[in-house]
């Protein structure tokens, strides 16, 4: 068992070292666009009033590690030519948008239950719209780069 | 099918022994040790024999070896890993308290008298005792 | 009429024990990846614990000897020993995941951060192990577990295109945006969730605490000929909502909180209040029952006195080990490490640790000294051996499998 479970380690830094760039930043890519996704619709259900803040913040804090874990990934994979460089700029970028974007959606979520915040605050609408852009920028590149798998 | 004419038609049934005939090595071997009052025990964890020297080929028409007691603990190593502990060291339970072999072996003791169940004792008394509901009976 | 009301409760806690932790995630992670193209791996799944139940329950009922008594006879002490190995390592993994279950529900529920909520919850959890009855215990998790019927409402809620689906479900294929691998990969998974192994310890430990008898045979098939199948039921549930809704706006589950927003789509607060009473009361039922096995597959190697139906003092190694394994699952879960990944390996895991259990009961289940005319039926073997063969299959291809699949990445 162990023995498996130390194959299985040993395999996966070997995978992850020999995967070919544009792969590595399709997964980064793809695992984004589910975590904006996400967001997204927590952000439309608290607006409809279908969810609570307690079960809409926890998603979008776990929505914060999915991008977090996303960017690191793509980070530790050095780009070799000068296209492998663009895209990794262009991907960077879009996901630095999209964190910023959750982060002032959890602002503005915090700030909601807060005795000086009222209740239906602007700032939540225009983090979701910033967010849904984001999911458009995202699922765009998606659809050049496939899924990674 | 041709049945060789020296073969009865039926076999005669088994001249009786004293006593049941087992098997150590499926009907006592890693079976469940219950006491009198139905307490769990121990595992068989392995037998002693006496009147037989280990790696010595027992001579015809010696008197047959008899089990002197069920042997628990650390032993159970020595049987996965191979040596053998001293004998000084071995928990036994001597034959004469087994009452009853079935799917498992029966006591007629109770199991506070055993050399075996110190473990048991130690845990119950140093830890389990002192947590608050210990000693609550679930029903 | 008493019989009756026992009959009924016996399926109800039957449906709402079937999910755990690993088949809520699982299922979700699948419906939202691979549609309903994977579930018919839930009906395999479920004939096969109806079996292996079926069998372990009966050799406890008839014989009195639980699962893990009978693999040490059977086996003898070296390749028993390598089998209470494996077998206990993958279940405290499982106790680790439920524990990270219930405080990741919690925090669902209240929005403190779930390491916060750890240490409470595997304390609740011995608290119960250490005061409650068995029979109480067994059967207020179970009927609580049935709020996670609502996956089953919220699907018809989300009025859904049920030709896709079935299309999906009875012509399944790979979609285009996984490979076969990765298909492969997580119908082993979900196998392994549907089979866990520590249902067998406990449904057959359970038959001993509850002092069955040959008699209450009917029933305890009952129960798992209707239970387990309805459970499945809510599996599929599972899985449906998050094909519906979460694999469109392409959104793959990595944590409990997806899982929950389908059923706030189809049915608001209130569907959710639901969903989360019965993910609490499905991942705490099961960390009970993990944390049991353990102590159970461990007290019957040994030969130590086991059992909630003696008071903790008459079982004292039994209870020592339990909260030593709640210890570790605590020390596991305080490091950081996310109680969802844990479960998707520990579900693997458990496909690859099927045979080590399945096996023995099955020769078990054929023995006359223990099981006198109660042995297998001539149609419970023909189906026993060839579910031995989907076993052995899933559990070596498992590990070769997350290895080229990097775990279903």
């Amino acid at each position: 068992m162990s023995a498996a479970v130390l194959l299985f380690v040993l395999s996966q830094g070997l995978i992850a070292c020999s995967a070919p760039f544009e792969q590595v930043a399709a997964g980064a890519v793809n695992q984004a666009s589910s975590a904006v996704g996400t967001s997204v619709l927590s952000l439309d259900l608290l607006a409809r009033e279908q969810a609570g803040t307690p079960a809409v913040g926890t998603s979008l804090e776990d929505m914060a590690g999915e991008l977090e874990d996303a960017r690191k990934g793509l980070l530790d994979k050095v780009p070799a030519t000068a296209e492998e460089r663009g895209l990794h700029r262009e991907v960077i970028n879009a996901l630095v948008r999209a964190e910023t974007a959750l982060a002032l959606a959890r602002q503005a979520l915090e700030s909601k239950d807060s005795p000086a915040g009222d209740a239906h605050t602007p700032a939540l609408r225009d983090a979701r719209n910033a967010l849904a852009a984001s999911a458009k920028e995202l699922e765009g590149l998606r659809q050049r780069l496939g899924t990674g798998r | 099918m041709n049945r060789p004419q020296h073969t009865p038609a039926r076999l005669e049934p088994a001249p009786p022994t004293s006593g049941r005939v087992l098997d150590a090595q499926l009907h006592l071997l890693d079976r469940q040790v219950i006491d009198v009052d139905g307490l769990p025990v121990t595992t068989v964890d392995d037998l002693e024999l006496e009147g037989v020297e280990a790696d010595i080929p027992i001579a015809a028409g010696a008197a047959a070896p008899v089990i002197s007691a069920l042997l628990s603990g650390p032993v159970l190593g020595t049987r996965i890993f191979g040596g053998r502990p001293p004998s000084s060291r071995l928990i036994r339970l001597t034959w004469k308290d087994v009452s009853a072999v079935d799917v498992t072996i029966r006591l007629g003791v109770r199991s506070e008298s055993l050399a075996e169940s110190w473990v048991e004792r130690w845990i119950r008394d140093k830890i389990i005792t002192r947590i608050p509901g210990g000693k609550h009976d679930p029903h | 009429m008493k019989r009756l009301l026992g009959v009924a409760l016996g399926i109800l806690t039957a449906i709402g024990g079937f999910v755990d932790i690993g088949d809520l995630v699982t299922n979700a992670v699948v419906g939202s990846r691979f549609g309903m193209s994977l579930i018919w791996v839930v009906g395999v799944g479920v004939i096969g614990i109806c079996l292996y139940a079926d069998m372990s329950g009966r050799v406890a009922a008839v014989s009195g000897r639980a699962t893990f008594e009978v693999i040490r006879e059977r086996l003898g002490p070296r390749a028993g020993l390598a089998n209470l190995g494996a077998s206990f390592f993958i279940n405290l993994m499982t106790v680790t995941a439920e524990i990270g279950g219930i405080a990741l529900a919690l925090q669902l529920v209240t929005s403190v951060h779930h390491l916060l909520w750890i240490p409470l919850a595997a304390f609740a959890v011995w608290l119960v192990i250490w005061r409650v009855r068995f029979k109480i215990m067994e059967n207020v998790a179970g009927l609580l577990g049935l709020c996670l019927v609502v996956f089953g409402v919220a699907l018809f809620l989300l009025n859904p295109d049920w030709g896709q689906l079935a299309g999906q479900a009875l012509a399944p294929a790979v979609p285009q945006t996984e490979n076969a691998a990765v298909y492969w990969f997580y119908a082993i998974a979900l196998f392994g969730a549907a089979m866990t192994p520590y249902e067998v310890f406990f449904f057959s430990s359970g038959a001993v605490e509850e002092g069955w008898k040959t008699k209450d045979l009917v029933q305890s098939r009952i129960n798992v000929l209707a239970g387990f199948p309805l459970g499945g039921m809510l599996s599929v549930a599972i899985a449906g909502c998050a094909a519906v809704v979460l694999l469109p706006a392409g959104i793959e589950v990595t944590s409990l909180s997806q899982i929950v927003l389908p059923v706030a789509e189809a049915g608001g607060k209130l569907a959710l209040a639901f969903a989360l009473v019965g993910i609490l009361a499905a991942t705490f039922g099961a960390a009970l029952e993990t944390t049991l096995s353990s102590g159970y597959t461990l007290a019957q190697f040994f030969g130590w006195s086991w059992g909630k139906f003696r008071s903790p003092v008459r079982a004292a190694r039994f209870h020592l080990s339990m909260i030593v394994c709640l210890l570790v699952a605590l020390a596991v879960l305080a490091t950081g490490a996310d109680p969802i990944l844990i479960t998707e390996y520990s579900v693997v895991f458990s496909a690859v640790a099927l045979p080590l259990t399945y096996l023995p009961i099955l020769i078990v289940a054929n023995d006359p000294q223990y099981m006198g005319t109660n042995v297998n039926s001539r149609t419970i073997n023909v189906a026993a051996n060839i579910y031995l063969l989907i076993i052995l299959a899933a559990s070596l291809c498992a590990i070769p499998l997350m290895i080229i699949t990097g775990a279903g990445a």
